[in-house]
């Protein structure tokens, strides 16, 4: 079984076309999910979740709609929003244990000590950190109760150049065989590193899906992900 | 089953009952409650004299009035929090960490509708104490053995603060 199924999903904000028929399946591996601003990445994400409805076409995501059965779906899964945002009134750490509490398992002291969240700020009210500490709490966050779909949008974004090498870290720690996960970016030095298959996105469509190595091969001039991504947008 | 998670009631709850929302709600419910409200809401007449007082200043006043300045209150303060969750996105995070949807919205309510208790009781309790100062239980106590008549010393509809007399806005 796959652990994410879209079949023609389509998604309509009234005369904006968001997503435009995206057939795709993520299985284990690490998926990047590509394309310029407004190309339909979040949407699809959301829809993913079950924090919204699919206009039209259907979506399974352990073999259940999100939609329908959010909780027995979101239960296996770990999510970081783009532009994250947290209660500002406890401790990072309060907010690690609530959480944990909430999807009802036992809190994991170990990834206190994360290189993600080092420098203690965790012991510090959420209202007095700064963004990319933010992020670096949101990232975490995403890894409460070992979930097996983890989704990452964003999760750059605000992050100084050692706070993005620990996330590219991060990643390729948790990439185990059984699980799979989507990191939605426009740095795509970042994915290089991490993932397995890249999917484009443009205006609502999946313009290009490729394993990384296949998708650089036959895009690219020069053997980057950035020159492979301008030659497909220049296409399309 | 709704298969209710504690962690979101105690966590609501804690929200509920954090700077400033007490201090917005406790004011408001008293300020409203025993000034604003009685002098614009009129009581009937025929109420019996003997407990004229009582009625109108504990029952009706305090009672009545913040009870319903408290739904508002209240209904005004969980409007806000929601709708700022919700465009922070902190609500959709939240989403993805519950059972259900059902269980998120329903331990919300339940926080409310607690909170919404512990601020009745509280504020009902400051306006008794303040209303009587203590001087009621003394006298009632002292009364009953005779050594201070009720009407020779003071009556405690006396001790009722002056803006709190009902019949002072008619
Ligand atoms: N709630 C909404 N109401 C109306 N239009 C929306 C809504 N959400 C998204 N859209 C539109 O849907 C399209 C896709 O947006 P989406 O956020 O999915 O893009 P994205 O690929 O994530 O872009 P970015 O790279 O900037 O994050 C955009 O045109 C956007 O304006
Ligand atoms: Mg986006």
């Amino acid at each position: 079984m796959n652990a994410v199924e879209a079949m023609n999903v389509s998604k309509r904000f009234g005369s904006i076309t968001a997503l435009d028929g995206v057939s795709v399946s993520f299985n284990n591996g690490v998926y990047g999910l590509i394309g310029p601003n407004g190309s339909g990445k979040t949407t699809f994400i959301r829809i993913m979740l079950g924090l919204q409805k699919p206009s039209s076409g259907k979506i399974l995501v352990f073999g259940k709609d999100p939609f329908r059965s959010h909780g027995q779906v979101c239960s296996r899964i770990g999510y970081l929003r783009e532009k994250c945002a947290f209660p500002k009134w406890v401790t990072g750490i309060e907010y690690l244990k609530h959480v944990s509490r909430l999807k009802r398992v036992e809190f994991d002291q170990s990834i206190l000590t994360h290189p993600i969240v080092k420098g203690g700020f965790l012991t510090r009210k959420i209202g007095t950190y700064s963004a990319g500490m933010i992020q670096r709490l949101g990232l975490i966050q995403a890894l409460v109760g070992d979930p097996s779909l983890i989704v990452l949008d964003e999760p750059s974004t605000n992050l100084d150049p050692l706070g993005r090498v620990e996330m590219v870290g991060l990643v390729k720690e948790i990439k185990h065989d059984n699980k799979t996960i989507v990191v939605s970016t426009h740095i795509l030095e970042d994915l290089e590193q991490i993932c397995d298959f890249i999917i484009v996105m443009k205006g609502g469509r999946i313009i290009a899906k490729d394993s990384l190595e296949k998708f650089v091969a036959g895009f690219s001039s020069d053997g980057t992900l950035a020159n492979a991504y301008a030659r497909v947008m220049g296409d399309a | 089953m709704l298969d209710l998670n504690l962690e979101s009631v105690r966590w609501e709850l804690k929200k509920l009952l954090m700077f400033p929302i007490p201090e917005i709600v406790i004011v408001s419910m008293i300020f409203n409650g025993t000034v604003v409200l009685p002098s614009i809401i009129v009581l009937p007449e025929d109420a019996h004299p003997y407990v004229y007082g009582f009625v109108q200043n504990i029952l009706h006043s305090i009672i009545l009035y913040t009870f319903m300045v408290q739904g508002i209150t209240m209904g005004i303060v969980a409007a806000t929090i929601f709708a700022y969750e919700r465009e922070a996105g902190i609500l959709d995070t939240e989403l993805v960490y519950s059972r259900s949807r059902t269980e998120l919205f329903v331990g919300k309510f339940i926080a409310l509708f607690l909170a919404g208790i512990i601020y009745y009781f509280t504020v009902i309790l400051m306006l008794v104490v303040y209303n009587f100062r203590g001087s009621w239980i003394i006298e009632s106590v002292s009364s009953l053995f005779s050594l201070c008549p009720p009407n020779a010393g003071s009556n405690n509809i006396h001790h009722i603060p002056k803006y709190l007399h009902f019949n002072d806005f008619r």
